[in-house]
């Protein structure tokens, strides 16, 4: 049982217990926004060149001469990036959790990651890997396709969520082969490039690339949160969703286009950073229960500080090796997510 | 206002399922849907939600046909309640109910839906559990917490598929009583497919006997389930002994096939189609 559903709270009536609930979520809420703004501000004034907290935020400010040069060229889009990067995929994550009903589903389970990731393959192999906008346009295009895959293939038998599960492992199968078979075909040099793209990488972000991952990443926010209900009701199963009125097929189809536009649009540019999907959405609903109005901002804020944090330790660990992002978030989050997995007390959720 | 099926039929893969049954529930009525498994109980109740479409016939609240119905005005005329599954969840008891607001709901819960969900809540026995996950509760509490997330969508009718399935005998005979009074209270009709005769008998104020996809007979509970009737249906030899001023059904002895064909000759499925 989560600390906050605990049987403390329940004094009095059902809604004080309500209200208690509500009112510590919101405070974790708050706590969550508060360690992102931390991760944000950290990740800024460390590096190879350390750059102190003051410094950093007065590099912002357009002030810190050369050092804040280096805050404003190199670290500000990193951050930036990485922000959107993580509350992307942890979202994508929590939506697609809700939608499957699946505590293991995560962007990776629809075979969206792979399909992005093969399409980044065969942009390298047809253009080369410093052509950026194809790889990138590439990457994005068969995430795309392999959605609109998956989702046909559902919609022909009704949307139900297994059949959206065992589609999308086969799609990761189906993209797993291609991409090994297009890393067989290619140059060495080649498969150099596609073997670090798959590293995943916040560096080779610029302000043009974090405004196209904005505009995949920002937009379904608020339409997810507009079906925070309908997330809710679908964990309690699609015949007592549809009972309540929630268009189930819709809200599936729908969640799963935005979540994949989501997903797509943060790896298109940074490679495939494994595991935030998955973990921060378990990791949200520790924290704030699993109630979407809370579990999906939550979830948002966890993930864009988890990247950025293993983004700092990727960077500072090794110095000056750059432990590239996709390792790192990997590195953390598995031994993360055993421990979530032994602690638990009650069902996978 | 009553709700009113007419001449449903439902056809899968290439067998009637449903075949032309009519009925009507009144308003605060309980009306009981019993018959053997397969009989297509739960097909009529899905029928009837919308949920499977029918390949004949109509399904009406009030002179409304509910099929032709946007799922949010559907939901405010009729509430579905699934068969308790083993599915988790990690909402809370006081969460999923207020999820069954819905239908009403803006996408910030009003001080009305908060009170309506507390006041029921404290109807059924829940309030304790408010803040509890539905998953770690058992399955009697579950069943009531999922027919208060029905109740508190303020339908017009419930449709409830073995509503006592799988509890224990406190907790099926709470649940009834539970729908019962509320039923009468708000003045919901509902309609429920349930397996246990006494019970089907005990709470219902009508019931139907489906068999084959066919409604056999409907009325007085204790004029449907009359031995003969569920010797017929159900291959069982059952005696009506006296109880409390009632009566209840007790099962003696499946019957033999041959036995049966002697009574009644289609009284397979295989025989009607």
């Amino acid at each position: 049982m989560s600390p906050l559903t605990g049987q403390d709270a329940m004094v009095a009536g059902g809604m004080a217990a309500y209200r208690a609930l509500v009112s510590r979520r919101s405070a974790a809420l708050l706590a969550l926004a508060g360690l992102c703004l931390a991760a944000c501000v950290w990740s800024l004034s460390v590096g190879s060149a350390d750059i102190g907290l003051g410094r950093a935020l007065e590099a912002l400010a357009g002030g810190g001469g050369h050092q804040g040069a280096i805050v404003r060229a190199l670290r500000l889009p990193r951050v930036v990036m990485g922000g959107l990067v993580g509350l992307g995929l942890a979202m994508a994550g929590t939506t697609t959790q809700a939608i499957l009903r699946n505590p293991l589903a995560s962007p990776f389970t629809l075979g969206i990651a792979s399909g992005a990731g093969f399409g980044a393959v065969l942009g390298i192999f047809l253009a080369g890997g410093h052509h950026q906008g194809v790889v990138a346009g590439s990457s994005f295009a068969c995430a795309a396709l392999t959605a609109m895959v998956v989702l046909t293939l559902a919609r022909m038998r009704g949307a139900r969520a297994e059949t959206l599960i065992l589609g999308g492992v086969a799609v990761m199968f189906l993209f797993s082969a291609l991409t090994s078979l297009l890393q067989y075909a290619a140059t060495m040099e080649q498969v150099h490039e596609m073997v670090f793209w798959f590293f995943g990488s916040l560096s080779k972000a610029g302000w043009n690339e974090i405004a196209l991952t904005a505009v995949c990443v920002l937009p379904p926010v608020p339409l997810l949160l507009r079906w925070c209900w309908d997330l809710n009701l679908l964990m309690a199963g699609d015949d007592t969703a549809r009972s309540a009125g929630v268009d189930v097929a819709r809200v599936r189809v729908g969640g799963i286009l935005l979540a994949a536009l989501m997903t797509a649009g943060a790896i298109c540019f940074t490679g495939v950073i494994g595991f935030i999907g998955l973990v921060a959405p378990h990791m949200a609903r520790i924290l704030v229960g699993s109630d979407h109005r809370f579990l999906l901002p939550a979830s948002g804020l966890l993930g864009a500080a988890l990247v950025l944090g293993a983004d700092v330790l990727g960077r500072t660990a090794w110095p000056p090796q750059v432990v590239p992002i996709g390792i790192m978030t990997s590195l953390l989050g598995v031994p993360f997510f055993f421990w979530l997995l032994l602690r638990r007390t009650r069902g996978a959720w | 206002m009553s709700l009113l099926a007419d001449g449903l039929s439902c056809r899968a893969c290439g067998r009637d399922i449903l075949n032309g049954v009519s009925l009507e529930v009144r308003p605060g009525q309980v009306v009981s849907v019993v018959g053997p498994n397969g009989a297509g109980k739960t097909t009529l109740l899905r029928c009837m939600q919308g949920m499977v479409r029918p390949s004949a016939g109509s399904v009406a609240v009030g002179g409304r046909d509910v099929l032709r119905m946007r799922p949010r005005e559907l939901a405010r005329h009729l509430a579905y309640v699934p068969q308790a599954g083993p599915g988790t969840m990690a909402l809370t008891v006081f969460d999923l109910v207020l999820a069954g607001r819905r239908p009403h709901l803006g996408w910030r819960p009003s001080p009305r839906d908060l009170e309506a969900v507390e006041a029921i809540l404290d109807d059924f026995g829940l309030t304790a559990l408010a803040a509890r996950d539905v998953d770690v509760l058992s399955g009697g509490q579950r069943q009531k917490v999922f027919l208060a997330r029905a109740f508190v969508q303020e339908p017009r009718y419930l449709l409830l598929d073995e509503p006592t399935s799988s509890l224990d005998l406190r907790h099926q005979l709470e649940v009834m009583e539970l729908l019962r009074r509320q039923a009468a209270a708000r003045g919901v009709g509902a309609l429920v497919a349930i397996h246990d005769l006494n019970l089907a008998r005990r709470y219902a104020d009508r019931a139907v006997l489906l068999h084959c996809g066919e409604v056999v007979a409907g009325g007085e509970p204790a004029h449907v389930m009359t031995p003969e009737a569920i010797r017929a249906v159900y291959g069982v030899e059952v005696e009506c002994v006296p109880v409390n001023g009632g009566s209840a059904v007790f099962a003696l002895r499946p019957v033999s096939e041959g036995e049966r064909e002697e009574h009644m000759e289609e009284s397979t499925c295989d025989g009607l189609h």
